[in-house]
């Protein structure tokens, strides 16, 4: 960096950016009257994130506009590419878990599936393919987040716009490429006698125990330098395992079964609520717990003990999961604008509630309407989607408005960059003739 | 600077203003004024001033200007405003009067200590 033509580069507008450089330039050159080797040390310090982003820090306002009206930088372009990648794997797994599923009725849910190796195979495609796919793009996600905040918190309110925009296309993209997902959310657990699935399922249960332990120990033991290289595959590791674990292949528990009249089972030697009381629900298995073996009850008079369940895919988590953040990156984006925007005329602060109540619904719309309790918990949310008002909203509101309810996402994501639009100004000017004639810093 | 003791950014904030009530500066020159008042004990980081000096401007205690400086290099000076004024005489109060407690308990204990 040179002195005569400084730019820090910093996460600001180009004004901001050329009025600090030239400020700091100034001061560089007064170090240099006096100490030419204390300016050269500050001249290597002002090449640090770290100071960068002091620097930067007192104009939020400044930075989200700069980020959000800016080309997009190269390094932002291989994010992007490989949250598509992610995605795309995503669509994959949720697409062959759509093909391989099938709506069975009541009762039964259960079959040997023995005689389907097709069906087999694909079962554990869908299965191991959106643990990857959906482990790498949480990654990739947390990874874009770190990287913008380690730039500047504006950064990172502008990226958390700019990313629930493209979630939001993705998802609503996704939906509507994957007609059918309702019909066939819920496939039916085949049962055979598959010597693969006794392995897959220690296997997964091994893997989920190490990464917790690789985790613990990474926090632990390493040194700093090796926590900021390895937090990103171990997380990787860690939630393959815990979303590989949460579907995999499960023991068999025979047990006998009572059906009543109204067509609503009744367990006789297993007491589970959860079997008894819930009729899309056939199985029932122990919680995630590393090193424990999960069982599967199965609504059947006889069954052979040496029998394992099919791996559990759910068509449509996929895109639940990649919807997960957009509520999330909604509330806190609008939380974030109001503090950053200020106080406002009387006809701006009414315009600006306007739009923060249509962007909020537009959010969290599509996923609270018809949900009797939108924060419920799913019951198999690493399996199926993340949450109780995401499996409403993807197994009957997208099937019958799903339009609507795209529109609904888009219009919620596209809100907050007319915000910015609107409300945000670049107050700071530097003088017309100081700026024209004596700053290089571009 | 890397010389002498890092100042906490509150205890920075009443320098700064403190500085600019003497008269209209630029960056490097109060860096330079708190150095030499303090005997070389204080030393001021290129990060923590501006950050400081732009928020006082955001929040209008003070208002900034730019001239051409030597050699024709452009040059941000700084003035305190009225309400710059007022915080710093609130701001440096509390300050006195935090620092002459905490004097009085470390007099007493080094008092206890020689008895």
């Amino acid at each position: 960096m040179n002195q005569s033509s400084l730019n820090l580069n910093l996460p600001l507008t180009r004004r901001l950016n050329r009025e600090i450089s030239a400020e700091i330039a100034d001061h560089l050159a007064c170090v240099a009257e006096e100490d030419e080797t204390k300016k050269r040390e500050l001249l290597a310090k002002l090449e640090s994130s770290d100071v960068k982003r002091k620097l930067a820090a007192p104009h939020l306002t400044d930075q989200v506009t700069a980020t959000l009206w800016r080309w997009p930088v190269k390094s932002e372009w291989t994010e992007f590419a490989w949250l598509l990648f992610w995605y795309a794997l995503v669509f994959l797994s949720d697409y062959i878990a759509a093909g391989r599923a099938f709506n069975t009725g009541w009762p039964p849910y259960y079959a040997r599936a023995g005689d389907d190796p097709a069906l087999i195979n694909k079962t554990a495609l869908a299965w191991g393919l959106s643990a990857i796919a959906r482990a790498g793009f949480y990654v990739q996600f947390t990874i874009t987040l770190v990287r913008s905040y380690r730039a500047g918190f504006g950064v990172l309110i502008a990226r958390l716009i700019q990313l629930k925009l493209i979630h939001s296309m993705l998802v609503a993209g996704g939906f509507l490429l994957l007609p059918g997902l309702a019909a066939y959310s819920w496939p039916r657990i085949v049962l055979w006698e598959w010597k693969p699935g006794a392995v897959l399922n220690d296997a997964t249960i091994f893997w989920g125990a190490i990464s917790i332990i690789a985790v613990i120990a990474i926090i632990m033991v390493t040194k700093p330098v090796f926590r900021r290289h390895l937090w990103a595959p171990a997380l990787f590791v860690f939630l393959i395992g815990l979303f590989l674990y949460q579907g995999s292949p499960a023991k068999v528990t025979s047990c006998h079964v009572v059906y009543q009249s109204n067509a609503t089972a009744k367990i006789g030697e297993v007491d589970s609520t959860q079997v008894a009381y819930r009729p899309i629900s056939p199985f029932y298995s122990t919680a995630f717990s590393p090193g424990r073996s999960k069982r599967v009850t199965v609504l059947s008079e006889k069954v052979n003990e040496s029998w394992r369940s099919a791996p559990f895919v759910r068509a449509g988590a996929g895109l639940g999961w990649l919807a997960f953040p957009i509520p999330l990156m909604g509330l806190l984006t609008l939380l974030a604008m109001w503090w950053i925007l200020g106080r406002r005329s009387v006809w701006d602060a009414v315009l600006y509630g306007v739009m923060v109540w249509l962007a909020f619904w537009g959010t969290i719309g599509p996923f609270v309407f018809g949900s009797a309790n939108p924060f419920a918990s799913a019951e198999y949310l690493f399996v199926a989607n993340p949450a109780k008002c995401f499996e409403i909203a993807f197994s009957h509101r997208l099937a019958d408005d799903s339009y609507l309810v795209a529109f609904a996402f888009l219009f919620g994501a596209i809100l907050p960059w007319a915000m910015v639009a609107m409300f945000a100004r670049a107050k700071r000017e530097m003088e017309p003739g100081i700026n024209e004639r004596n700053i290089q810093a571009d | 600077m890397s010389s002498g003791s890092d100042l906490r950014s509150g205890t920075l904030r009443v320098l700064i203003l403190s500085e600019l009530s003497h008269g209209e500066n630029y960056g490097w020159g109060i860096a330079e004024a708190i150095r030499g008042k303090s005997g070389e004990d204080l030393s001021v980081r290129v990060e923590s001033l501006y950050p400081i000096l732009h928020v006082f401007e955001e929040k209008g205690l003070v208002t900034a200007r730019w001239e051409e400086g030597p050699n024709g290099r452009p040059r941000k000076l700084y003035s305190i405003t009225q309400k710059g004024r007022l915080a710093l005489e609130k701001q440096a109060g509390e300050f006195k009067r935090v620092a002459s407690a905490v004097l009085k308990v470390l007099d007493s204990s080094f008092a206890g200590e020689g008895a």
